[in-house]
């Protein structure tokens, strides 16, 4: 369904400081959203106006139609799992994920078969009776969603629920937290830094810069086709390299690379002359080969090689322009070493400049 | 040749003899010497005779006493109640203030510190006095008669108790609450809590050692109290303070006096220590993961 969940036109100041400035979405129902961008990007603060413990100084939030904006968190069918898990450190485990239903006024034995089912659905039946200071980091990350979810939210938000936690723990809660999604089937809106962390589990991602959205689309679309200079460097590595429209052709426009002269490329989108442009170039379409083997190409020098095991990554230097490129080949090129840089021109993507 | 932690161990003694020494010559001794008394003779003349007796202390736990011992806990254990509850609510709003006004309301609770304990029971004096200007107020306002009084009675007692008390339960909770974790009362109201709700089912909990604390300093600040029923006070509100100055400044009865206070001193030691023991489980409680 469409528009289960619409953000329209949402801006929040804290002093002189825009934290949202005019953030529009729609989050349908089902999916697992993502909020992603660099600290400060107002991230966090969708979130806290969305579970309603911020008020926005303008626009509206639409729960399937119904305008929430000002109602208070406790009134909201939405929870939420907090960065630092907020639990309570006077209850128990079993009295934590109690404590929902009992808000809501539920019969203890209603309350009891509830805890019951979330404390199996989360694996931590037999730490029931501990409290949080008792158990580990990813327990008590197990905890803080078995205690959002008890309540049956129409949107379940997850405030950077991994953060906290190395890095072999957050790849398996990862896999978990698909896993419970694809039970429980709740609407996820996930609040992260960590483009790895959205990529893998999120079915659309927004990419927030500086209290705006600069771009939502699925993580696939995200990474082959940014939109903006900003989308395409964080969601993995690229290479940005500068371009000036120096032409046009049947199908659109010329385009040559600065710093690399001589070397043209057509795109698809037509452009007046004159225009420059932003192009990027994924590291893993970018080939480096010794000199006298494989097609012809640019010449370049290997300035640095990091070797990662499953890959390759050099930086190299072509035509005064220093390249990332990543390569499974095992051709060991040295630093220093001359080489034939090969770039497929169909991988260029021309990133939107208007908005820069 | 001495080994490190012997030589510590005696660094250590030297240096917190001071205040050991202090804490014996002008705590424990007289603490000492005011028990010792308790089981003395009274001499006709207000001073204390030789011997060992037991007649001071049957004549502190003569049944006489026992309203009045009473009194001095319902008058305590009230205003400690409004204490907590005029505390409570102020270090929740204190603690979420910005450090700047922190600084600052905390200075004005502690603001009264700077005038005489005797001026302020004073002030109080003065404004609950018949002619004075808030009964004035009252009596043309018509909510209170010519006959009735605002001083002299248990009420009054309650009231400046209240103040003078108040800071004692505002701070020991003020430090509580500012390591008080204000993100729980967000996942409380996420969770579906009103706002006072939130309050009583988890900040209230959070900070039950503060409360502790400030209920046993008001408490026992208030339950030694003579000057506050002394001066606004009437004969039907006395407390056992009041008792204890009269056996010493009219009676000369030093050794009554000593066993009442022991007995004041029993019950605050009392008191104490059931705090020590809840405080040695509430950690136990919590071992590390």
């Amino acid at each position: 369904m469409e528009d289960f969940l619409a953000i329209d036109a949402l801006c929040k100041r804290f002093g002189h400081h825009r934290a949202l400035d005019g953030v529009s979405l729609q989050i349908r129902e089902g999916e697992v959203f993502s909020l992603l961008g660099p600290s400060g990007c107002g991230k966090t603060t969708l979130l806290r106006l969305i579970a309603g413990f911020d008020a926005p100084d303008s626009g509206r939030i639409l729960l399937q139609g119904k305008d929430v904006t000002s109602l208070p968190p406790e009134k909201r069918p939405v929870n939420t799992v907090f960065q630092n898990y907020a639990l309570f450190p006077h209850l128990t485990i079993r009295e934590n994920i109690a404590f929902g239903p009992k808000m809501a006024g539920k019969s203890r034995l209603q309350i009891a078969s509830a805890v019951e089912r979330m404390l199996s659905l989360v694996k931590l039946e037999e730490h029931a009776e501990k409290r949080p200071t008792q158990i580990s980091g990813g327990q008590k990350q197990r905890v803080a969603l078995a205690r959002a979810l008890v309540n049956q939210p129409r949107v379940l938000l997850l405030d950077e629920p991994l953060a906290a936690l190395d890095l072999k723990l957050r790849q398996h809660l990862l896999v978990e937290l698909a896993a419970l999604h694809r039970e429980v089937g709740t609407t996820f809106v996930y609040v992260t830094h960590d483009q790895a962390e959205a990529m893998s589990l999120s079915h659309r991602i927004a990419v927030m810069n500086a209290g705006r959205v600069e771009q939502i689309d699925a993580p696939e679309i995200l990474y082959r086709a940014p939109r903006t200079p900003f989308v395409a460097s964080f969601i993995g590595d690229t290479n940005l390299l500068d371009g000036l429209v120096t032409g046009a052709s049947a199908s659109g426009s010329v385009v040559t690379v600065s710093g690399l002269e001589d070397w043209e490329v057509t795109v698809s989108t037509s452009i007046p002359v004159g225009k420059n442009v932003t192009l990027s170039l994924r590291p893993e379409d970018l080939m480096v080969s010794s000199l006298d083997s494989g097609p012809s190409g640019l010449s370049a020098v290997v300035d640095e090689v990091i070797y990662f095991g499953a890959f390759t990554r050099y930086w190299v230097t072509c035509a005064g322009q220093r390249l990332l490129v990543q390569t499974h080949s095992n051709a060991a090129l040295a630093r220093g070493a001359a080489v034939k840089l090969v770039i497929d021109p169909t991988r260029l993507h021309l990133l939107d400049t208007a908005s820069t | 040749m001495m080994n490190q932690p012997f030589k510590r161990r005696v660094t250590e003694a030297l240096l917190s003899a001071p205040s050991l020494l202090w804490l014996l010559v002008f705590f424990a001794v007289p603490i000492g010497l005011v028990s010792v008394l308790a089981f003395r003779p009274a001499d006709l003349h207000g001073g204390v005779g030789s011997g060992w007796t037991l007649d001071a202390v049957k004549a502190a736990a003569d049944p006489a006493y026992l309203p009045i011992w009473w009194r001095t806990l319902w008058i305590s254990a009230v205003s400690t109640l409004l204490c907590l509850l005029v505390a409570l609510p102020m270090s929740y709003h204190l603690a979420r203030m910005s450090r700047r006004w922190q600084g600052i309301m905390v200075l004005l609770v502690v603001l009264p510190f700077l005038t005489n304990f005797l001026i302020r029971v004073f002030a109080w004096r003065t404004l609950l006095h018949p002619d004075g200007m808030l009964c004035r107020a009252l009596i043309s306002m018509g909510v209170m008669t010519e006959e009735q009084q605002l001083l002299y009675n248990a009420g009054a007692v309650v009231v400046v108790m209240f103040y003078v008390q108040l800071p004692f339960g505002i701070l020991p909770l003020y430090a509580a609450a500012e390591k008080f974790d204000f993100s729980l009362l967000d996942a409380a109201r996420d969770l579906g809590a009103g706002e006072l709700r939130a309050f009583w089912e988890v900040f209230v909990p959070g900070v039950r050692g503060g409360l502790a604390a400030a209920s046993l300093m008001v408490f026992i600040g208030a339950i030694g109290q003579y000057v506050i029923p002394q001066m606004v006070g009437g004969v039907d509100s006395e407390m056992i303070g009041n008792k204890i100055a009269q056996r010493v400044f009219s009676d000369r009865n030093l050794p009554e006096a000593s066993a009442l206070s022991s007995l004041l001193l029993l019950g605050v030691l009392l008191l104490l220590m059931v705090n020590a023991l809840r405080r040695h489980y509430a950690s136990k409680e919590v071992p590390i993961a």
